[in-house]
């Protein structure tokens, strides 16, 4: 830019907008990342050392035993192994199923076509509400079923309207000249459109998979069994122990409080474990789901 | 005359080739076959159920009992509304109240915020700076509310939370607070959490408006010697107002929710005069206390009332922007 001579030079007030400007934001990225930051180094740190005040940026006295207590916690491999599993089965059914529906209400000739759109949209409004949905999964069987995380979100119509979105931007002549080839729907929409479609699929496939990973109303809803818990739910009884653990130990010892403190650290460390993937992947696909949201809301 | 035979042709080909369409039609819905089934299952047929809100449905009465139950009419209504001399469930009125007045302070506090940071960001001129910082403002929004509820419990703790020895030893308090136990608290940490995890997503929106601008405006207002102050709200805000009076609008249906995950997972009996919502209340009285016949009642209410300001505000959307949202 700066090599550019017939550029007009900033103002000294254009210069100083774009240092406040900077400098605020930077203070903003710093409160937006430092509670979880703190929350990392204290997963780092002896449990009864964190108990006093002074951890900033680094650990105090640097430990991995909140990460060892984390993964031998009763039940954290089974829920891990639950959490995972729910969100690649679903995650991958999801997808398929709703790109497949968006596919077919893509064609303009699809007869009942109006009654289909109208048929799925209507739920977006109106529902059978907590209750009825309740009494719906026992009755047909899936309560404290696995495949109660994967049935009801099969299909998701805010997906089905990006992908139908995405879909009408390919061209008709890519269509006609499958179909010429002796292609039938289900070679086009496998070999041809799902392929030349992937930005959206990665970017409703990364939604989808952290909806799953970070779900938990449904385990609390739907599920009594241990060995269908999840982490997302396994952090949510967390949420409801620390606040009990922690009105309590204002009334007791510091030895209480050490109890406490340790059982907070390595919560902290499990939570990690769970962040983990998440923070990992978004931002490699950002410019993909940078996308997709933008179909979604322009195409409402 | 060439040109014309040649659209007539082309005419009858795509006709043709619709006519072969026609009959491919089974594959096509053979492919929303299980698309349809699963929205038939779990969104039509729980709508069935909404009729034990004017029955007396028994818990143990399984999913026959929604037919077998007796039909008790609008006496589940008459207990939350009153009237006749009684009074309206307290309760209810107490979870209108937060749910309405937490939506309230969303639209007016937090709903402007993303339209600055997106401006703000829009000013850093370095790429890589711009991108890396969208990328940390995203971060919170995929982290899930179990963990930040469990999380902001340990800040703010009053034995060893670092929010409270920070105040304390700043002087601006004596005494630790114990702010989940405080109603009057409650509002404002469901705000400031709300407001940390989707400030950053919420600016994509916004975003893509400002990067659909015609550059040649900035150059333009340059030359004729525009500040930065005044090219933002000359060029940058006015092709903005578009997608903002749509989101804002799309914001009336949500006034009468809440935040279930954060008033369920913060919310306990020392704070429910301010953390009881809609959702929680339905929750409580369904799965908790066992009224499935008054919680769907209530269930019902509430999403007859959010239809309606769905359809006001598209109403609204429609009359405003010449186009509804549906």
């Amino acid at each position: 830019m700066a090599k550019n001579p017939n550029k007009i030079k900033e103002t000294f007030r254009d210069q100083l907008f774009g240092v406040v400007n900077f400098a605020i934001l930077t203070i903003l990225m710093i409160v937006l990342v430092y509670p979880f930051y703190n929350g990392v180094i204290l997963a780092f740190n002896d449990g009864v050392d964190a108990a006093n005040p002074g951890i900033y940026f680094f650990p105090r006295v640097f430990t991995l035993d909140n990460f060892k207590a984390a993964v031998s916690q009763p039940g954290m491999i089974q829920a891990a192994f639950i959490s995972v599993a729910r969100t690649v089965i679903g995650t991958a059914s999801s997808v398929i199923v709703t790109s497949a529906f968006a596919y077919a209400i893509s064609k303009e000739y699809l007869r009942f076509r109006r009654f289909y759109f109208i048929f799925m949209i209507i739920p977006m409004f109106f529902g059978g509400g907590m209750i009825p949905t309740y009494l719906l999964i026992r009755g047909i069987g899936l309560y404290n079923n696995f495949l109660v995380y994967i049935l009801p979100s099969l299909f998701s119509i805010f997906n089905a309207l990006i992908f139908l979105g995405a879909f009408r931007e390919l061209p008709v002549s890519l269509e006609e000249s499958a179909m010429l080839d002796g292609a039938g729907h289900f070679t086009l929409f496998f070999r041809i459109v799902l392929p030349v479609s992937m930005p959206v699929i990665a970017a409703i496939c990364v939604f989808t998979a952290i909806g799953h990973w970070n779900s938990w109303f449904d385990t609390m809803m739907y599920t009594k069994k241990e060995g269908l818990n999840t982490m997302a739910h396994q952090f949510a009884q967390v949420a409801q122990a620390v606040q009990y653990l922690a009105d309590k130990a204002k009334e007791v010892s510091g030895e209480q409080i050490n109890a406490t403190r340790i059982y907070v650290s390595v919560q902290l460390a499990a939570m990690l474990i769970a962040t983990a993937p998440v923070m990992v992947v978004y931002p490699f696909f950002q410019k993909y789901f940078v996308r997709g949201v933008m179909i979604g809301a322009i195409k409402g | 005359m060439a040109e014309k035979t040649i659209k007539i042709s082309r005419r009858q080909e795509l006709r043709n080739s619709r006519r072969g369409k026609l009959q491919n039609q089974v594959g096509l819905h053979l492919m929303m076959l299980p698309a349809l089934l699963v929205v038939l299952v779990f969104s039509y047929l729980p709508m069935y159920g909404i009729i034990i809100a004017f029955k007396d449905y028994q818990p143990t009465g399984g999913f026959w009992g929604i037919i077998s139950s007796p039909w008790v009419g609008l006496k589940h209504f008459k207990t939350i509304f009153g009237g006749n001399g009684l009074h309206a469930d307290p309760f209810m009125l107490r979870s209108v109240f937060n749910s309405v007045g937490i939506s309230f302070f969303r639209i007016v506090l937090l709903f402007p915020l993303p339209i600055f940071l997106a401006v703000m960001f829009n000013e850093i001129k370095n790429t890589t700076i711009k991108r890396t910082y969208q990328t940390i403002s995203y971060f919170p929004y995929f982290v899930s509310w179990p963990i930040i509820c469990s999380m902001v419990q340990m800040w703010i703790s009053p034995s060893i939370g670092w929010v409270n020895a920070f105040l304390k030893a700043v002087g601006i308090i004596d005494a630790p607070i114990t702010f989940l136990s405080e109603p009057e608290w409650f509002w404002a940490i469901t705000l400031a959490l709300e407001c940390w995890k989707n400030i950053g997503f919420s600016t994509i929106i916004f975003l893509a408006a400002i990067s659909g601008i015609d550059q040649e405006q900035y150059e333009a207002a340059t030359i004729d010697g525009a500040t930065r102050m005044q090219k933002i709200r000359f060029i940058t805000l006015p092709a903005m107002a578009g997608v903002i009076t749509i989101l804002f609008i799309l914001q009336i249906p949500g006034i009468i929710g809440g935040n279930f995950d954060v008033s369920y997972l913060l919310g306990n009996a020392s704070n429910a005069e301010r953390s009881m919502i809609l959702q929680t209340y339905t929750y409580i009285m369904g799965m908790q206390k066992a009224r499935f016949s008054y919680s769907t009642a209530i269930g019902l209410v509430t999403s007859f009332v959010s239809l309606i300001l769905l359809l006001g505000g598209n109403g609204l959307v429609r009359k405003i922007t010449k186009r509804g949202l549906f």
